[in-house]
C-alpha cells in the first residue's frame, strides 16, 4: 500500500517538500505516520506536530481522503487509504 | 430596495442566474466587520465594495509602513505614515462613494469586540493573530453572527466559513492557542488577494443564497500549484464554545 503525504504551510518548509509517498505496514495508525514523519523531518517539524509530552499537537489538523481525523491515535490506515494532508494553523492576513 | 442608480451599477450580476435583485437588495442591507485590512482585508473589502455590500466596519490599528506595499492594495506610497484604515476608507470611497464606511483605528480586542460583532451581520476575519481570532470567533458564536475566517502562509491559502451551530467554530478546529505562528509571514500580494477573493465569494452565496457556501469545509487553495481543495471538518463535542449550540 502507498499513500502520499502532503505537508502544508510551515511543515513543507521544515520538511523541505511539499509531499512524499511512503508505504506504511499494516496496522500503521495516523498517529504513528506523525511520529514517523517527525523522525525523518528534524527537529522543527516534531516541533510543529508533537507537543513536549510526545502527544501530537491539538493544533494539528489532518485529513485522510479529504476527511478532517479527530482522533489520530485511533484510526489505523486502509488498504484504500490514499492521501493524508497535514495542516498546521496558519493566521496569515 | 434597489435605486435606478443600483440597477445600473450592478446589471452585469444582476443578470447572474439565480442572483437578481433580492440577492442584490440583501447585500445592500448587509453591515460586514473586517478585521485588519492588510493583504486579505483590503482587497475583500474591496471586493465586498464592487459586489454592493451596505455597510463596511474596517477595524486596523496602526499607520501603514513601507513593507507593507507588497500586499496591502488599498494603500499607495503617499500613505506611509498615515492610519492605514482611513487610506483604505479613502481608496474604497473613490470606488464606490455610496458605500457605508466606519474606521476603527485599533485592532480587535476584548474591549471592542462584542460591541462591534454586534453591529455586523457578518464577520471576516482578516488578522494576523490568533488572538484576534480567537475572540472573534468567540464573539460570532456568542452572538450567532456568520464567520468567514481566512488565512495564508506561502503560497497556501484556507478559507472556512463559519455559522454557529451548524459547522465548526474555529476552536473546534484549534481547540489551543498555536503556539508557533508568528506575526511575520512569507506572503505575495497575488496570495493573498486570492484568498481574499474566494472568502468574498463564500460569503455572497452564504448571504444571497445564489450557490451553496462550503459549510463544513475548509477550502484549501495551493497557488504554487493552482490546485483548490476541500476538505470535510467536523465539530468537536467538547468544544467549549459551541458544543451547546
Amino acid at each position: 500500500m502507498t499513500i502520499q503525504l502532503n505537508y502544508r504551510g510551515q511543515l513543507a518548509i521544515a520538511a523541505n517538500t511539499h509531499s512524499e509517498e511512503i508505504e506504511p505496514s499494516p496496522g500503521t495508525t495516523i498517529a504513528d505516520l506523525v511520529r514517523a514523519a517527525a523522525a525523518r523531518h528534524g527537529e522543527e517539524f516534531a516541533r510543529l506536530v508533537l507537543a513536549p509530552d510526545g502527544l501530537l499537537r491539538s493544533t494539528l489538523l489532518i485529513a485522510l481522503d479529504g476527511d478532517q481525523i479527530q482522533n489520530p491515535d485511533e484510526v489505523v490506515l486502509s488498504e484504500s487509504a490514499r492521501e493524508l494532508t497535514f495542516l498546521p494553523p496558519i493566521a496569515g492576513g | 430596495m434597489l435605486s435606478e442608480h443600483d440597477r445600473q451599477t450592478y446589471a452585469w450580476q444582476l443578470d447572474i442566474p439565480g442572483f437578481g435583485e433580492p440577492a442584490q437588495a440583501r447585500l445592500k442591507e448587509t453591515t460586514a466587520l473586517i478585521s485588519r485590512v492588510g493583504g486579505l482585508g483590503g482587497p475583500l473589502a474591496l471586493q465586498l465594495a464592487a459586489a454592493g455590500i451596505g455597510k463596511l466596519i474596517l477595524a486596523h490599528g496602526g499607520a501603514l509602513r513601507e513593507d507593507d506595499l507588497n500586499r496591502q492594495i488599498l494603500m499607495s506610497r503617499d500613505h506611509i505614515g498615515r492610519p492605514r484604515v482611513e487610506c483604505a476608507r479613502e481608496t474604497l470611497a473613490r470606488f464606490k462613494p455610496e458605500i457605508e464606511i466606519e474606521t476603527i483605528p485599533s485592532n480587535i480586542s476584548p474591549d471592542n469586540v462584542a460591541e462591534l460583532v454586534g453591529r455586523a451581520d457578518i464577520v471576516f476575519d482578516c488578522a494576523p493573530l490568533f488572538v484576534e481570532r480567537f475572540l472573534m470567533n468567540e464573539q460570532c458564536v456568542a452572538q450567532n453572527k456568520p464567520l468567514i475566517d481566512s488565512a495564508m502562509f506561502n503560497f497556501d491559502g484556507q478559507v472556512v466559513p463559519i455559522v454557529p451551530g451548524e459547522t465548526p467554530c474555529l476552536r473546534c478546529l484549534y481547540p489551543e492557542t498555536p503556539e508557533h505562528w508568528r506575526r511575520r509571514f512569507p506572503v505575495l500580494g497575488a496570495v493573498s488577494a486570492l484568498v481574499a477573493n474566494i472568502a468574498a465569494l463564500e460569503a455572497i452565496k452564504l448571504l444571497t443564497g445564489v450557490a451553496p457556501a462550503s459549510l463544513g469545509e475548509m477550502i484549501l487553495i495551493d497557488a504554487r500549484t493552482m490546485d483548490i481543495n476541500r476538505i470535510r471538518i467536523a465539530r468537536r463535542n467538547d468544544c467549549p464554545l459551541c458544543r451547546h449550540l
